[in-house]
């Protein structure tokens, strides 16, 4: 009887262990392929992508996005938006501009934190500061550049850092 | 393998869940006589009676401030913190409670951190732990163990936002080793109300001096106020980190995420940004920061009062409370002194550029050494994103956005190079200054020979003539101005100041031929004539003008005015010139201004000028004249505070 039971709660154990493992590794898996777009649109930020209001509008004492991105960093938003991707996303849509004038110097604050956000040393950074700068410019080069939407211009970059990561 | 015929398994089954039935009815009295034992303890310790366990829970004497359920863990939490601190405790024991969440952690522990640490060091509770075993999302948002500080972020007032014209307040949780980054990715909270899109003007005032909006507490990352107080709208900031010793700084940690969603009704003057974070600090310092009996409260208030307890702990030999503060200059400052640093060559460069923007630039870039062209085209790109900035989504952004990209081609065409950090003289922290509210006593004689006191307060000063982070710029808010004739005991309106602003652009980018002007409004009630108390001129005039900033000695400016009033003539409308030069202690403005009726013809002539001394930061007497149908002139004697 003993060693019945003792062998029913380990099958009924590997199995459990199986069905989550599977559960996590899918929710990986949807993580790591999971587009800006998606990225945008899962962690709740539609007020980034259709603002309501223009982007890095005023939000001193009066404030209007609570509520829905009520928590930029994290605490309440749902476990897929908490990643590092998702993280660099947010940062590189809401400084563009900054980020955009710190690549055309090839320095400055806004730079050397997404060198940080990508995992990049200090030794490291100058590499591969360089090597986005060099991508971002055949971007600018287009002729496109100009018409493309802030979440597109975004896109952009995010998909230099990825592919320089990968 | 061994398989379970069908009545082992039926036993298998019974014996599991008579184990379930027998743990319920085991553990539920020791849970029960547990938890009895707890409250008790903390009857005993009178803990609901602790002004801390108030504070907790935003009381504000017979209930709570936070205006929804989802903060209480009792029905009647909301006015009854024992009933509260009871539900508390129950739901510690039992896990068991009303708070629902969609995402993060669920358990009542990491819902509340800030009341169970609490809870924990009077009662000691059993298996009190919170990690990222206990609360991963929470431990994650928090990073308590790389956060090193605590600091307040006073934003300078924002003139083109009613709002925002007394300035703003932040705290940051500070990461280690992020001072070269700027703090960009320090949590940030801020506090403000729920403001519908396109609300209504008149609306959005009324209801935010009466309490029509909810507001609550939200966290970003710094770099997203980064982005909006310094490259949009061209705001300083100070940043005052803080000593706090590492139990106070987690707890005030904990208490904001617990209070992050939560609403609380706002108020504009009294319950506002300011005095919501300065509620909260005021928990985590030993002094009293604030009192709810402030019935107005603005911004600079708060780090007024921060130095002041720094000052008194310094003379005491204690601990400082201010560590350090930086100054954040805004993205306009930055561009002004970027440009500033152009040597003579890049500079006339710059403004042929500037001045032909048809022409292709690269011709005239042709004139410079490749280091000369890469200073001219980073300060040249600067100034398309603070124009683009500033244009506001205006139809011109396109041509604006497509010439930007030209120049950051060309600048990506040349070689990356280090930026040299820029020599941004420092203005003067806000707790530098005078404090932002004044009483006043004063005589005047008139040129008729009467003479009378006057007695005034001032709910938010900052004259051009005064000592203040608004440079030359003025802002004066509800003040009141009584009169007391010699003689007699009769007490009159000698003023009242409803709002008076004077926005003087003294760091507009010339160079750019940007557009250059100032601004002024004023609506008020003066007194007409001495002799009948019942004229009164109610008016309201507004200007535009050009000032030029003398560098060293002040600035000089002209307005063009319109006014209306309610005496004769009614309309008017005329030019003004003035200048207002000295420094911090010593200022002296003069004012001169013709005044047109537009009825019929006729003028008046109108002189005003004023020399203020500052004794102290909080104390200044000032000297003043005014000739505008008739003369006064007299001296008043400030107490800032």
């Amino acid at each position: 009887m003993k060693k019945g039971l003792g062998m029913f709660l380990f099958v009924w154990l590997v199995v459990v262990t199986v069905i989550v493992s599977l559960s996590a590794s899918n929710v990986f898996a949807e993580s790591e392929t999971k587009d800006l777009q998606g990225i945008y649109e899962e962690c709740g930020l539609g007020g980034l992508l259709f603002p309501r209001w223009p982007v890095g509008a005023s939000v001193s004492n009066f404030t209007w996005d609570f509520g829905t991105t009520a928590s930029t960093s994290g605490l309440t938003t749902p476990d897929a938006c908490k990643g590092g991707e998702e993280k660099l996303a947010m940062y590189i849509y809401q400084s563009y501009d900054s980020i955009e004038k710190d690549l055309s110097k090839g320095d400055g604050k806004y730079l050397d934190m997404l060198a940080s956000l990508s995992g990049k040393t200090t030794e490291e950074k100058d590499v591969f500061i360089k090597a986005i700068r060099d991508k971002f410019q055949d971007v600018v080069e287009k002729d496109d550049y100009t018409s493309l939407t802030r979440l597109e211009k975004t896109k952009k970059v995010f998909d230099i850092i990825v592919g320089e990561l990968s | 393998m061994m398989f379970l015929t069908g009545r082992t398994l039926i036993a298998r089954v019974r014996l599991v869940f008579f184990c379930i039935i027998f743990s319920f009815l085991f553990f539920i009295p020791t849970f029960a006589s547990e938890l009895q034992a707890y409250r008790d303890k903390a009857k005993e310790l009178q803990l609901a009676k602790d002004p801390f366990w108030k504070d907790l829970l935003h009381f504000k004497g017979n209930s709570s401030q936070i205006i929804d359920d989802r903060f209480f863990l009792s029905k009647n939490g909301r006015v009854n913190p024992e009933e509260e601190l009871c539900a508390t405790l129950e739901a510690y024991f039992t896990n068991k409670h009303n708070i629902k969440r969609k995402y993060g952690d669920k358990d009542i522990i990491c819902i509340f951190p800030a009341r169970y640490t609490w809870l924990d060091k009077k009662l000691n509770l059993p298996g009190y732990k919170i990690d990222n075993d206990t609360c991963p999302r929470l431990t994650e948002w928090t990073r308590i163990n790389e956060i090193e500080d605590i600091s307040l972020v006073f934003v300078s007032g924002y003139l083109g936002n009613p709002a925002s014209s007394f300035g703003h307040a932040l705290l940051n949780f500070k990461l280690r080793d992020n001072e070269d980054l700027m703090g960009l990715f320090d949590t940030s909270i801020t506090y403000g109300a729920q403001v519908p899109p396109n609300e209504n003007v008149l609306f959005y005032i009324f209801k935010g001096l009466l309490g029509g909006y909810h507001a609550g507490f939200t966290d970003k990352f710094f770099y997203a106020h980064d982005q909006v107080y310094s490259s949009r709208e061209f705001r300083d900031m100070w940043e005052y980190t803080l000593e706090l010793d590492d139990f106070n700084r987690k707890m005030l940690i904990y208490h904001i995420a617990e209070l992050l969603s939560h609403e609380y009704r706002y108020y504009f003057l009294s319950s506002n940004c300011a005095q919501r974070v300065a509620v909260v600090l005021d928990m985590f310092i030993e002094e009293d920061l604030y009192n709810f009996n402030y019935p107005i409260y603005i911004p600079e208030e708060l780090f007024h009062r921060l130095r002041d307890i720094d000052r008194e702990r310094r003379e005491k030999g204690e601990k400082n409370l201010i560590k350090k503060i930086k100054f954040i200059p805004s993205a306009q400052r930055y561009l002004f002194y970027e440009i500033a640093r152009l040597n003579d060559n890049e500079r006339k460069v710059y403004e042929n550029i500037m001045k032909n923007q048809d022409v292709d630039f690269s011709i005239y870039l042709k004139e410079l050494s490749s280091e000369s062209s890469i200073n001219v085209l980073n300060v040249l790109l600067a100034y398309q994103y603070y124009r683009i900035m500033a244009s506001n989504d205006d139809p011109s952004q396109e041509a604006l956005k497509r010439y930007k990209d030209k120049v950051l081609l060309e600048r990506l065409r040349l070689p990356a190079k280090k930026d040299v950090p820029l020599d941004i003289p420092e203005i003067s922290s806000p707790d530098k200054t005078s404090s932002p509210s004044s009483i006043n006593i004063g005589f005047i004689v008139e040129d008729d020979g009467d003479a009378f006191g006057t007695l005034g307060a001032t709910v938010f000063r900052k004259e051009s003539v005064g000592l203040n982070v608004l440079e030359y710029s003025e802002l004066v808010a509800l003040d009141l101005n009584l009169g007391f004739l010699n003689g007699s005991d009769n007490v009159f309106l000698n003023s009242f100041d409803f709002i008076k602003i004077r926005d003087f652009k003294t760091l507009c980018i010339k160079e750019a031929n940007e557009n250059p002007f100032s601004w002024s409004f004023e609506a008020g009630v003066n007194r007409y004539d001495i002799n009948d108390d019942n004229v009164y001129d109610y008016s309201m005039e507004g200007g535009v003008g050009l000032v030029n900033k003398v560098k060293g000695y002040g600035i000089c400016y002209g307005f063009l005015n319109v006014s209306s009033h309610s005496i004769d003539q009614q309309y008017r409308m005329g030019p003004s010139a003035g200048f207002v030069i000295g420094q911090d202690r010593l200022k002296l403005q003069i004012d001169y201004s013709l005044d047109f009726g537009l009825e019929y013809y006729g003028y008046d002539e109108i002189t005003k000028a004023k020399v203020q001394y500052q004794i102290n930061k909080n104390n200044a007497i000032q000297l003043h004249f005014e000739n505008n149908n008739g003369k006064r002139s007299g001296i008043t004697y400030f107490i800032y505070w």
